[in-house]
């Protein structure tokens, strides 16, 4: 069994999505010990004694949205919604790299995500712009 | 997916007895970008996979005097981002950028890439241009096999039974040498090489005194272009003696139509990376 599919099944987290299940699409992206990962690609078995985060668990315990989400809502990085949780983990993972990328970086860093609306101009410049939101 | 065991051995002893006892239907488990998809879409068909990641010592990058030793688990993000790769062979952290995406870097493995023996491998041709070796261990000891020798066809790596690639070692090349790898693609990211040449130059005093030039993506396993190489070598590196390696380098390969491309247009991006990538590596020389 894969990670994404106990996120999924066994867990109920839904916010993180399969699309194509090849680690092509990057919709399942979460992030392991803080690096983000496909998570089709990953075994259950082997995610053990990891820590993993997905979207749901992005956001502060009293609610309050990372600054990665405000700054998605605040562009309208958003059509469809099904790439948006891999597309924001991917974001997170490479903020903390380059917390103020160009726009050449903030499109390097959603290269390994797919979004099928091909609503991208609004991603990259949520991603270019979260630091404005810390 | 399809049913499996999976076993998680502590110790490379334990891993490769387990593998010769398990027999063919058995896999070496690493990073698993490869063999997830590949399982799912029954295009392999494991009974069991050896995860070789709780074995300690074969992840890193390390530096002893001229010799580079990089353990089979290091993963292409872990190149990219090593100080050691970074200011000793930058072009591996520059190779490393052009497989797959970050999520897959994060997972991928150098010895995965090297031991599904795929034509398309993009860490191959650069790893032969520099002269690495293999170190591969099984339970009737340790031998080291240079990469050049290790390919047998696609999907076919110079393994037997039992057999675990531990470690790719690498010298340090000396500072008249200058390295390229050029990748014809059509995307940036997620995409595999129509063709992809490495070429690693030894230029000093106008005159080139050693070239190395492999081709991947071009044939059933990467190929040495014996007779660009050749061409390159004892020359000034001028256009002319460019363009005479990258029309022989047509003729050394020996490639297929398939989706990415005709057999006749990668003969002539093969041509053209060649010329690419040796322009590239002059520049790189003595730097």
């Amino acid at each position: 069994m894969k990670l994404l599919d106990v996120l999924r099944e066994e867990l109920n987290l839904t916010g993180t999505k399969q699309g194509c299940g090849t680690g092509d699409c990057g919709a399942c992206t979460v992030l392991m010990n803080g690096k983000a990962v496909n998570s089709c690609l990953v075994l259950a078995l082997d995610a053990a004694g990891s820590e993993v985060t997905t979207i749901e668990g992005l956001s502060s315990k009293n609610g309050e949205l990372d600054p990665v989400q405000k700054a998605f809502v605040k562009h309208g990085a958003i059509q469809c919604g099904f790439c948006t949780p891999g597309m924001i983990l991917a974001a997170k993972d490479f903020l903390g790299r380059i917390p103020r990328p160009t726009e050449a970086e903030a499109r390097d860093a959603i290269s390994g995500n797919l979004c099928r609306c091909t609503g991208y101009a609004k991603i990259v410049e949520a991603v270019v712009e979260a630091h404005k939101y810390e | 997916m399809r049913h499996f065991e999976f076993h998680q051995p502590r110790t490379l002893k334990e891993a490769s007895n387990l593998l010769g006892r398990l027999g063919p239907g058995a896999m070496v488990y690493a990073g698993g970008t490869d063999i997830i998809p590949r399982t799912r879409l029954k295009r392999l068909h494991p009974d069991h996979l050896v995860n070789i990641k709780r074995i300690p010592g074969l992840s890193g990058v390390q530096r002893k005097g001229n010799t580079l030793t990089i353990g089979a688990l290091t993963t292409f993000n872990d190149i990219i981002f090593s100080d050691v790769v970074n200011s000793n062979l930058p072009i591996l952290a520059e190779v490393a950028r052009t497989i797959a995406s970050h999520q897959v870097r994060n997972l991928a493995t150098i010895g995965g890439n090297l031991c599904n023996a795929a034509p398309s491998a993009d860490s191959a041709p650069i790893l032969i241009a520099l002269g690495a070796a293999l170190s591969v261990c099984s339970p009737r000891g340790k031998r080291r096999v240079l990469l050049e020798d290790f390919f047998k066809g696609p999907g076919r790596p110079n393994l037997k039974r039992g057999e675990i690639v531990t470690h790719v070692l690498l010298k340090k090349p000396r500072p008249t040498v200058g390295c390229a790898y050029m990748k014809h693609k059509i995307r940036q990211s997620l995409e595999i090489a129509i063709t992809g040449v490495a070429v690693a130059l030894d230029f000093a005093g106008g005159e080139c005194r050693d070239a190395r030039v492999i081709v991947g993506a071009c044939a059933p396993t990467p190929v040495r272009a014996r007779q660009a190489e050749s061409l390159l070598k004892g020359s000034a590196l001028g256009a002319q003696d460019l363009a005479a390696a990258a029309d022989a380098v047509r003729k050394e390969i020996s490639p297929i139509d398939d989706v990415r491309g005709s057999a006749e247009y990668r003969r002539e991006m093969t041509a053209l990376c060649l010329k690419r990538a040796a322009e590239i590596a002059v520049r790189r020389c003595g730097k």
